[in-house]
């Protein structure tokens, strides 16, 4: 993995808008109407179009947008077998929904495993991974990162109705994405896993205790660790997600509460949130903590929840702080989370405002770069 | 001098339910009952000052509950607003991301003849609510404010059509509105003059360079020392506004561009807005700017503009670090903008809004005790 040696490199969280007559065959692979060789045209076309967009804003550590992806998490029900044919569990309401009533909620429904784990289409992940090599070959970059699932991740978006305990469960997930990961490393890519399963209590395991939560991280990152051995950890960074939308996040846990479960994880970087308002303060907790040697930060800098775009003073201040803490070399700057998490949703950032705020990360990388070298 | 840090906001609350359906049918031009319209207001009026307080922000208003929106409600108040509405001219935003903009044109309601009060008892009931609730709180705020359109806002909302030219008509416009500064003046209030015109040029002046700009800016800030020239300094306040909507906000004017038309502007308190992230960086501009004697600056160090509520330490370090350039005695924690600057059948949930108010007065507390805690 590179890093910042001789200045702050940039890169996201992963998602970037998808145009729309993607959507529209994303949609249709969903309802099992797409034609394959349309959606494979129309998605290699994209994946070109969305790393010109980053190369031109000057991002160093790009990827392919999940351009394939309808979203950063139920993608696999394309992949993997296991899974029911319709959404059935109902999720329980996420604290913020239960605080603010009037806010408004939405009853979800999820798709349960109902049988083993295994894979059923890996062609998908060679398609993702020839579409962002062939890309990227000459794009101007510093290094190219492709995102994946977490067990934990997809143990919560799917429940489970097959297995013993949740353990076998995470055991199962992990070694059919340990696939992923390995053809995602051998490529020569950073691995992402993104893992709202380390922090969501609040959505996922509103019921917890922050003690009880603690454990079922613990277990997460077991898992994960079991699907990474044989990476480097140095090939992999670690999203940890507060979930991506503009919601009150009242009761999102404190990064410090769960920082060092988290930092078990085999990987050689972490990505979070530090742009929003509600972690914004965190940045001082990350000076104080014994950091595994090597292991980089991939703070937010820029708050995907909103169409403002940052001032790149204001994105130059943010990297200055987390250098002032853990030293300039151990910083990248970020993104809080992905600009378009699911397809079937409404970017909560236009999609043109989204690339004028890739920009306003350059520039603000620029001036703390001149500042610290 | 104060021993802790004030809490306040920019003014504007999302309506009740109530009240909300009777200033929407009243912006559609419909028939409304005036006694469902006066006891919507007041149970309005109360709620909001209850919910400020029950926060704990203690320099509190009215929400703006009567007011469809912060500066259009005037031409219900006054003659010579009787000519059709006018479309705005699109701003630099809207130019450069239109999948963003939409199909929104803002409108605007061009005065076309003399401007005169016509219903100045609606400035006495606002007057008469806020007073009603505050009476019924057992605890005291600090200090109450009002709202109010400031004579530069007003002109810039309001296309002259009718003065013999743009100065006669501020001038005009000055006269006329110092009746309802003096009014909320004389009922112990603040008055807060809600003020975009000192700082929102891409959405009235998209087309003007900063120089030409900031002659009217220069103009406007004379009409604030004019229009409120009886009112002793301690009570106004202006909030300098950027515009409150979630937009991009790339092409806001700088704080440095205008910093020093701002410190000219009569009044004790000014606003700033200092919690998004497009202004958050500009606190450092104060270091290079002499502060005038018992200047008071509002920092808004919560965002209006999203649903995400502030954890209270990211207040505390907002408030702290704006205290240790222009001190502690010198700063009111504020919030950038309003949460409802107009009805809207798709007001943001109150609770959020008072949770965001909590978070505010919590934050203030922590710097209290980090910027007064060894004394």
């Amino acid at each position: 993995m590179k890093t910042s040696s001789t200045r702050i490199l940039t890169t996201h969280t992963g998602s970037i808008a998808r145009p729309p007559g993607l959507v529209s065959l994303l949609d249709e692979q969903t309802k099992g109407t797409v034609d394959q060789d349309d959606f494979d045209r129309a998605t290699r076309k994209a994946v070109q179009h969305v790393v010109k967009q980053q190369t031109d804003a000057g991002i160093s550590i790009i990827n392919d947008g999940e351009q394939g992806k309808r979203s950063f998490s139920t993608y696999v029900l394309q992949r993997l077998a296991g899974f029911g044919d319709e959404e059935s569990v109902p999720m329980p309401l996420t604290l913020d929904e239960r605080e603010f009533p009037n806010w408004g909620y939405r009853h979800r429904l999820l798709v349960p495993c109902v049988g083993p784990i295994i894979w059923r289409d890996f062609s998908a992940v060679e398609k993702d991974i020839t579409n962002l090599k062939d890309a990227s070959a000459t794009a101007p970059r510093e290094d190219v990162f492709m995102t994946s699932a977490s067990p934990g991740t997809i143990a919560n978006f799917f429940p489970n109705q097959y297995y013993g305990r949740r353990e076998d469960y995470l055991q199962a997930l992990a070694e059919a994405m340990r696939r992923e990961y390995r053809a995602i490393v051998d490529a020569g890519f950073i691995l992402q896993v993104d893992c709202p399963d380390l922090a969501l209590r609040n959505f996922w395991f509103p019921d917890t205790t922050i003690e009880e939560f603690r454990s079922v991280v613990a277990g997460n990152v077991e898992a994960l660790n079991h699907a990474l051995s044989g990476i480097p950890a140095s090939s992999v960074r670690l999203h940890l997600c507060w979930g991506a939308g503009e919601t009150p996040k009242l009761f999102d846990v404190p990064l410090a509460s769960i920082i060092d479960v988290v930092l078990k994880a085999n990987v050689g970087a972490i990505s979070f949130v530090g742009a929003n308002g509600r972690h914004e303060h965190e940045w001082r907790i990350w000076g104080e903590l014994e950091l595994p040697d090597g292991m980089v930060l991939i703070p937010g800098v820029i708050d995907n929840s909103t169409n403002i775009v940052e001032h790149p003073e204001w994105v130059a201040e943010r990297i200055m702080r987390y250098a002032g803490v853990v030293g300039k070399e151990r910083v990248i700057a970020g993104v809080d989370c992905g600009f378009a998490t699911g397809s079937s949703l409404r970017p909560g950032v236009d999609p043109l405002v989204a690339i004028s705020k890739l920009k306003a990360l350059t520039e603000g990388a620029q001036i703390a770069s001149k500042q610290l070298w | 001098m104060p021993d802790q840090i004030l809490t306040t906001h920019s003014g504007s609350i999302p309506r009740t339910l109530r009240l909300g359906q009777v200033l929407l049918d009243k912006a559609a031009g419909k028939e409304i009952d005036p006694n469902e319209f006066e006891a919507a207001c007041q149970e309005a009026v109360t709620e909001a000052v209850y919910g400020q307080t029950a926060a704990g922000v203690t320099v509190i208003n009215d929400g703006d509950q009567s007011k469809t929106g912060f500066a259009n409600y005037i031409t219900q108040r006054l003659t010579g607003f009787e000519g059709e509405p006018e479309d705005r001219v699109l701003n630099l935003e809207q130019r450069e991301f239109p999948e963003w903009a939409g199909t929104r044109r803002g409108r605007r309601q061009p005065c076309t003849g003399p401007i005169e009060w016509k219903d100045f008892s609606a400035v006495e009931a606002d007057v008469k609510h806020l007073k009603t609730a505050v009476d019924q709180l057992s605890k005291k705020p600090a200090a109450v404010f009002m709202t109010s359109v400031s004579p530069g806002t007003f002109t810039n909302h309001n296309t002259n059509h009718y003065y013999a030219n743009d100065d006669e008509y501020l001038t005009a416009v000055s006269d006329v509105m110092k009746r309802e500064y003096d009014a909320i003046a004389q009922a112990g209030f603040i008055v807060q003059l809600d003020s975009p015109d000192l700082a929102a040029r891409s959405n009235n002046y998209p087309d003007m360079d900063l120089s030409e700009w900031r002659k009217i800016v220069e103009r406007n800030v004379e009409a604030v020392a004019y229009a409120t020239r009886d009112i002793p300094e301690e009570q106004v306040r202006v909030h300098v506004c950027w515009g409150a909507n979630a937009g991009p906000h790339n092409y806001d004017t700088q704080l440095k561009d205008i910093v020093d038309l701002l410190l000219k502007l009569r009044g004790k308190y000014v606003t700033v807005v200092a919690a998004n992230g497009r202004h958050e960086w500009e606190w450092q501009v104060w270091k290079d700017v002499k502060l005038p004697d018992g200047k008071v600056i509002i920092p808004g160090v919560i965002d209006s503009t999203t649903t995400i509520i502030e954890h209270p330490e990211t207040v505390a370090e907002r408030i702290v670090r704006f205290a240790s350039v222009i001190g502690r005695e010198n700063i009111i924690a504020g919030v950038d903008c309003g949460f409802g600057t107009s009805v809207s059948p798709n007001r943001t949930d109150p609770k959020i809004v008072y949770a965001k108010l909590g978070s505010l007065a919590q934050g203030a507390a922590m710097a209290t005790e980090k910027l007064w805690g060894n004394n």
